[in-house]
Formats: C-alpha cells, structure tokens, sequence
C-alpha cells in the first residue's frame, strides 16, 4: 500500500517536473533562439538587397527552418513557440508587400501561422521526449550498476554477519560449558569479522561519496608521501607483522585529489596484498614521477594474480571466486579503486611480477585538466 | 583514595556508549553518559566532567552546537568522534574549540590515548608542562630546544629553516593534539596569511627529510589526512 502511495506521488511528481520543464528557458537557450532569428532576419535581408525581383519565396522557406531549429536546439516549449509566433510576424512585417508594416490582408496567413506553430510544438515534444528518453536510459544503467553492487555486497556482508552473531549466541547461551580458550577465539572471530565489516563499508561509503550526479569531486593539492604515509601506519597497526617499505622521490610531488579517496585505493591495494597474497612477507611501495603523472606502485611477494582472474580483476562486482566464500572476494575493493582511480583522471593496472608476487601501478595526473566539463 | 577524572560520553547508541564507558571505567576513569545535546549541556553544567567525549551525530541537535554552547562558558576539554569520510566536519570542530577527535570506529586504546593528551593539555598553561620547565621538548631521539631555536636530532642540529623550526616547534608545544593546517597556518603567519596551506605542506615535505629516519614510516609528525599533522607525545609509539 504505501509503496502504491508512494508510486503515485512519484508519478505527480513527474509531471510537475515535466509541465515545469515545458515552461522554463534557460538564459543559454534565450541567446541560441534569439542569434538564429537575428540571424534569419539578417540572411533575408541581404537576400532582398541583391535580388530585388524576387518573389520573397524564400523568406517563408529560412524562417521555417528558424523554427525548426530554434524548437530543436532549446529546451521546452516556451522559447519555440514565442520565436514561431515572432517569426510569423517578421515574415508579415518586414518581408511581404507592404514592406515594413502590418498586413494581416494575406490569404495564406492563417495557413503559414498554423504550419508554422505545429512544426515548432511537434520539434519541441520529440526533442524533448528523445532527451528524456536518454536521461531514462543513463539512470536505468547506473541503478543496474548500483542494484549490482547492493547485490554483491549484501552477500559479502553476510558471511561476516552469520559469524558475529552465531559467536555471540554461543558466548550468550553456554557461556558456562565454554572453556576460556574457546571463549577468547570465538571473541577474536567475531572481531575479525567486524573488521572486515568496517572495511567492506569504508568502500561502500567511498563509492557514494563519488557517485551522486553532479558532484564533482572536491580535489585539494594534496602531497601524495603523506597519503601514503597516512595508509601505511593504519595498515601497519591493522598488521603489525608485515612489513612495508616506502621508497619516495627527492621531490614533493602534490597531485590534486581527494586524499580520503586515494587514501582508500592505497588501503585496499595494501590490504588486496595482505589477503589475497597468500604467502606475502614484504610490501613495496614506490612513488615516482612518471612524465605529468605521478606513478605508485604496490608490489609483494605472495602468490600473484590468478591468471583468469587478472582480465577483469577491476570489473569484477559480479565476479565471485569458486570458494564462495565472502572472505575471498576482493571485488569490491578493487573495483573501488577502479571507480576512484578513474574519477581522478588517473589509471590503475594489475600485472604479476616475473619474480613472484602481484603489482599494481596507480598514475595520477599532477595538473588539474582545465577544459573538465561540469 | 584517589580522586578519578570524570568523563562524560555524549553518545545515543547504547551499545557504544556502553562499551565506552567499559574501557573508561577499566582505564580508572568515572564516567557520565548523556544520550541527547540537551542533556550533555545540562549534564556539563550539573556535575562539571573534566572531559566531554562528544559524539558530532546526535538525535536532538547537531553536536557543533553543543560544542558552541559549551565553549562559551567553559575551555573544559571536548574530544569529537567522527566518522571517517567527514574531515570537514573535524576541521570545524577543531577550528570551533574542539580539543581533538578520534574517527569511528577506533579501538580502546587510541580512544584513551586521545583522553589523557586532552586532560594533559588542560592542566598545564603551556599546553606541555616539560617545555616549561627546561625549555625542551624530548621525545624519542628528538629535542627542541626552545631556547636556542634549534630542532636536533641524536644530539646534533638538523638544520631547519626558519619557517621549519616554526612549524616543528609549535607542533611540539601541542604534542600529541591534532592542529589543522589553518591553525598552523594562522599561528606562523598571523590571521591574515593567505588561506593556501601549499607552502605549509612543502615545508613539511622538507622537515620529514630532515627529521624522520624512514620514509613512509614517521616516527614524529603524522599527517591526520585532509585534517592537519599531530606530534608524536612520548607515550606513544
């Protein structure tokens, strides 16, 4: 029931959206209407100084096609109907026998007003309906890549969830019959699987800080040692026994980002490294400038990237590993990288070493684009 | 018998608030639990706590405000919890007279660390109760010495630049204490310095050069991502 209500407030909502879209004008939309008929005006006009003996028959022709266009290129009605019934006008106006006065004495006159006015409402309701259609479409996509990503991870999150609370029960129910040891591992079960819990949605959270429409990313000069430096001491807290060695250019290299997101890349790429590695003893990160990108790169010794999975280890929110287990699923961490990566203009590539072990290179662009469309 | 530190925990979720005051009262501390702004005010005026533990997330009122109200009667210390992604919202609260802030969710003993560099703050006037005594601030193999305007390293001078010395000394006045980029900023270069912290983060880069043994791996001054640097306070490691 409430969903029905809430369909139908929706559907309201629509067509307000919809009438009010029909009636605005933006300013940019004003001055494309009004350059295309000052335009026609001033084309009709050259064309009568050089061909006085002709009949004006182009007159109606290069005004129609000033509807048209003007119908075509703006958005609603407004504008196109106000320029139709303005071009009608002009054409009476100026350019039919009596030149520079009002003769409303022609026969065809109603004729022209009418063709004119349905050329201009049909241009405007199929532009604006072909718009809306592509607007529908890019929404449809993004909510199947958002569907996806809910989807893949609900199904992480609860594989942690099962183990926290089949370990409280047991703590809650037997407490009794449990021995202190098996006490103490159910506990440190349980935290483990909080903190994959809390990583999972340190992702998530970082994925809707990118996503919403027509936010840019805030980007700040941010030196990119610090980021890393930042990531490295939480992961070495998280891992105290795997070490990992930092290796930054003589230079300060800053790179416009948002250093919560990079942060996060670097710490799923550490993390990627720590769990996924299998046999990882060491970590390497190397930070250098590579032309007008700076370059970092996460290097460890474990087993490396399985070959079928190495093609689309980035695509991967569909991907699940033959396990099935939660655990072992690291798409949605990569694919995070990919999303944040990409929304720096940067790029990320995975590759195994020939010496063993897994490298991933980050290249972020050290200048701000200037031509970024908003 | 020994008088405990009071804390108030300013928190809605039970669950945490509850296992807050667990650590709190494990690590011989009282605490006080407050589940609404409105009661943390009447709460910080009733039973005057040495420490407020503000959560920014309230269900009555947004926790700035409470921040607000409180410091404009009172310079008692407020330690902020946040959650990771609003680094702006710590920066307000931290230029807003907020003492420091720990990002949820943080393990126990990073939350009492922040509490005893908070309480610590507020008991001697120099923020560090050693500077004033010797004029030196030691920790690990660093000394400032605040007389001769000197950062040293085992023992020997590292050559820092004015404008290094400035921003290594100061950080060493508030150890341990998170100072945004803006505080540093407005201390070095006076109010009306140009809100552009480029120049602030490349003398940085040239200080950790100079100073820290490992690259990547601080042992003095840590970087609080898009929020500031912070000291290393002896205690720590």
């Amino acid at each position: 029931m409430k969903g029905n209500s809430a369909n139908k407030s929706l559907r309201q909502l629509k067509k307000i959206r919809l009438t009010r879209d029909m009636m605005t004008c933006a300013p940019k939309d004003i001055l494309v209407a009004c350059s295309l008929y000052l335009a026609s005006v001033a084309i009709c006009l050259l064309l009568r100084r050089w061909d006085i003996h002709n009949n004006d028959s182009y007159v109606a022709m290069i005004f129609l096609l000033d509807v048209f266009l003007t119908a075509f290129l703006t958005e609603g009605f407004l504008l196109g109907v106000i320029f139709a019934v303005l071009a009608v006008m002009s054409v009476d106006f100026i350019f039919t026998a009596p030149y520079w006065a009002v003769s409303f004495t022609l026969a065809g006159f109603p004729l022209t007003f009418l063709v004119t006015m349905t050329i201009s409402v049909l241009t405007s309701l199929i532009t604006s309906r072909a718009k809306r259609m592509d607007a529908v479409r890019r929404d449809a996509e993004k909510e199947r890549a958002y569907a996806n990503l809910l989807r893949a991870v609900s199904h992480d999150i609860r594989t942690p969830l099962t183990g926290i609370v089949g370990a409280t029960e047991v703590l809650l129910e037997q407490e009794e019959t449990l021995s202190r040891e098996q006490r103490r591992e159910l506990l440190q079960h349980t935290g483990e699987d909080a903190q994959w819990l809390i990583h999972m949605v340190e992702n998530m959270l970082s994925i809707t800080r990118l996503g919403a429409e027509n936010t840019r990313l805030t980007k700040t000069q941010e030196p990119l040692e610090e980021v890393i430096e930042s990531a490295v001491m939480k992961f070495g807290r998280r891992h105290p026994h795997l070490p990992v060695e930092v290796t930054l250019p003589d230079e300060l290299l800053m790179v416009p980002m948002d250093p919560v997101l990079i942060e996060q890349v670097l710490t799923n790429l550490l993390e990627n490294a720590a769990n996924h590695g299998k046999t990882t003893e060491k970590i390497l990160i190397t930070l250098e400038q590579d032309g007008d990108m700076a370059c970092l790169t996460v290097r460890d010794d474990g087993a490396g990237i399985p070959k079928p999975q190495l093609e689309n280890l980035f695509e991967s929110q569909t991907y699940r590993t033959e396990q099935g287990d939660g655990k072992r699923n690291m798409g949605i961490g990569l694919s995070t990288c990919q999303t944040i990566v990409t929304a720096h203009n940067g790029k990320i590539q995975a590759e195994n070493r020939k010496e063993g072990g897994a490298k991933f290179s980050v290249w972020l662009p050290m200048e701000e684009e200037s031509n970024e469309n908003s | 018998m020994k008088i405990r530190d009071k804390i108030l925990v300013v928190e809605d979720e039970q669950s945490i608030s509850g296992s807050i005051s667990a650590i709190l009262s494990s690590a011989g501390y009282d605490s006080l639990v407050a589940r609404s702004g409105e009661e943390a005010i009447t709460m910080v005026t009733s039973h005057c706590p040495d420490l407020v533990l503000l959560d920014l997330g309230l269900p009555d009122k947004d926790g700035m405000e409470v921040l607000k109200s409180i410091r404009q009667w009172s310079s008692l210390p407020v330690v902020i919890v946040s959650a990771r992604s609003h680094e702006r919202e710590k920066v307000e609260a931290l230029d807003s007279g907020a003492d420091d802030y720990i990002t949820k969710p943080f393990g126990s003993s990073e939350l009492l660390a922040r509490i005893r560099t908070a309480l610590r703050h507020t008991r001697t006037t120099l923020g560090n109760s050693q500077i004033a005594q010797s004029g030196k601030f030691t920790v690990g193999d660093l000394t400032i010495d605040y007389d001769k305007h000197q950062v040293l390293m085992h023992g020997e001078n590292t050559k820092l630049t004015v404008n290094e010395y400035k921003i290594v000394a100061l950080l060493g006045k508030y150890a341990g204490k998170v100072l945004t980029y803006d505080f540093i900023i407005r201390e070095l270069w006076g109010p009306k310095a140009k809100n552009d912290n480029q120049i602030l983060r490349v003398n940085m880069a040239n200080i950790r050069r100079k100073i820290e043994p490992t690259p990547g791996h601080p042992q003095y001054i840590f970087t609080e991502v898009g929020v500031g640097y912070r000291m290393r306070e002896d205690e720590e490691n």
